[in-house]
């Protein structure tokens, strides 16, 4: 089974290498994110870390909506085109299908994050430098020194992996409930953009449980603290507790909001998962 | 032990009743032309023989063996084509059996290379599906079909076993007596059973041993050409 799934990866990254959507979408993140560095460095009062910061959140959000297409069309578009005929007339099961999808996104998304990600840390380091945050109307004093804005940067960059996971999965779980691939995109982009702007816009109440919520979650707190506002650093301090690397002081650090950003994202891609493959061994392919 | 063999295949969607307590039987080496108007259920049933759609009722053998519990080693040796064949339109010809044979691990040029020659492809199989006609897409997708004729190890304990839907649509006159001269060469050389649906009576004749009859989703005949012909003097017959 393991074989079979692994054969199946491979061709699906083969499909995709061959697709010139993958190659528009990784030209359009980077040039969003470049696009950010040097506009926003234009701006008066702009240190580099707060570059990084935003190049890395306005990079994640063109590549979620990237990532929510390619999910929406993983299984839609083999169904609209037929070609799912074509390869479920073979020794695979359909079970054996969607993992392989799964997987497939699972690395997609991985590779466009990690793209974001060295392409902002390199363009900041080598345009500008990575330099103390101080403070520019007290003489001398250091909100938070290098070191540990590098620190947090990396934690920001593994933190965001799983919530653009889960936006992939919740593409994948749309496209194995529609069977059209325009109506799986618009679908896909529509639920997407109501979460976003809807829920977490008009009903903040609700934001902490919905998956698309901890997309910005670490980006924007990396730029709070890169123009000195110190207020949701816990959300770092936090993980330097649990890693060992900082003994626990007097903060009061909100562990369980820590862990709501790795348990709710994980949830619903158990969900996404579960009721996706549901969905495709149940299914007619007619 | 019969090739294939189903037992009270049944298939309703909503109120409509596609197929009725269908039993095939048909024997290795057989090339069997499941015959019916549009609408019979020739297709429902080649989708159930598939596993594309699953039956209300009733099972499917292979060899004696059960579709779905042996699916993997079953489906090893089962290559088919229903409806008009898909294609990954970006790719080539070749690169699209690549992908479908590495589905089988049976990956290897000469397999690419046989089943684009057998369906008279090979000329164009490195050029993108989608500048292919529409007789183009039929031959690439009879030679995906055909993959398992051609791949040595596919894993299976059975021997080949090819279920066409209605493949000469699409093809000229050429075209249809080339496919019809492959399909009992490969019959020949590979011992490979065929199971063909068509409502071409001309076609079952020229190229059929055996055949089953199917009416409104109901089999009222099946056997060899002389068997079904007994008390008709044509095919025709069963469709006036």
């Amino acid at each position: 089974m393991i074989l079979r799934i692994w054969r199946l990866i491979k061709i699906e990254l083969f499909k995709l290498s061959r697709q010139r959507f993958t190659y528009i979408a990784v030209f359009i993140i980077i040039l969003t994110v470049l696009g950010t560095i040097f506009l926003t460095k234009s701006e008066t009062a702009v240190n580099s870390f707060t570059l990084l910061s935003r190049a890395l959140l306005n990079g994640l959000r063109i590549a979620a909506l990237f990532i929510l297409i390619i999910g929406c069309l993983s299984i839609a578009s083999e169904t609209t085109s037929g070609t799912i005929k074509t390869i479920l007339i073979s020794p695979i099961r359909r079970s054996e299908l969607f993992l392989a999808k799964a997987v497939t996104l699972i690395i997609t998304a991985v590779l466009i994050t990690l793209l974001i990600e060295l392409v902002s840390y390199t363009a900041v380091w080598l345009g500008f430098g990575f330099f103390d945050i101080t403070d520019p109307t007290i003489k001398d004093y250091i909100h938070l020194q290098k070191s540990e804005m590098l620190r947090y940067t990396l934690y920001t960059f593994i933190m965001v992996f799983l919530p653009v996971v889960s936006i992939a999965f919740f593409g994948l779980f749309i496209s194995s409930l529609v069977e059209n691939a325009g109506i799986a995109v618009a679908v896909g982009i529509l639920f997407y953009l109501f979460i976003d702007y809807f829920i977490i816009g008009l009903l903040p109440q609700f934001a902490p449980y919905i998956f698309s919520y901890y997309l910005d979650y670490f980006p924007k707190t990396l730029a709070d603290l890169s123009e000195g506002i110190l207020g949701q650093m816990w959300k770092f301090t936090g993980i330097d507790y649990i890693l060992g690397i900082k003994p626990q002081g007097d903060e009061i650090v909100d562990y369980l909001s820590l862990v709501k950003t790795r348990i709710v994202p994980l949830g619903y891609v158990i969900i996404f998962i579960v009721v996706g493959l549901m969905a495709v061994r149940k299914k007619d392919i007619i | 032990m019969l090739a294939l063999r189903t037992e009270g295949l049944s298939r309703r969607f909503s109120k409509l009743t596609a197929v009725t307590g269908l039993s095939l039987e048909v024997q290795p080496g057989d090339i069997y032309g499941f015959l019916g108007l549009n609408g019979a259920g020739k297709t429902t049933s080649i989708r159930m023989l598939l596993n594309l759609i699953r039956p209300d009722s009733g099972a499917i053998y292979f060899y004696d063996k059960e579709l779905r519990s042996n699916y993997i080693e079953i489906m090893s040796g089962v290559g088919g084509m229903v409806d008009i064949p898909a294609f990954y339109a970006h790719l080539s010809g070749w690169d699209n059996l690549k992908l479908m044979s590495q589905l089988r691990n049976g990956y290897t040029q000469s397999v690419i290379t046989e089943a684009l020659a057998s369906v008279g492809l090979l000329e164009r199989g490195r050029d993108k599906v989608r500048t292919y006609s529409q007789g183009m897409r039929q031959r690439l997708g009879i030679a995906n079909a055909l993959l398992p004729v051609f791949i040595k190890q596919t894993g299976s304990t059975i021997a080949p076993v090819i279920i066409l839907d209605e493949p000469t649509n699409g093809l000229d006159p050429k075209g249809i007596i080339d496919i019809r001269r492959m399909i009992k060469r490969l019959n020949l050389d590979h011992k490979a059973t065929f199971i063909i649906s068509t409502h071409m009576l001309a076609e079952v004749e020229k190229l059929c041993n055996r055949v089953g009859i199917i009416q409104e989703g109901r089999l009222i005949a099946q056997g060899t050409l002389a068997e079904v012909l007994k008390d008709k003097t044509s095919l025709e017959e069963y469709f006036v």
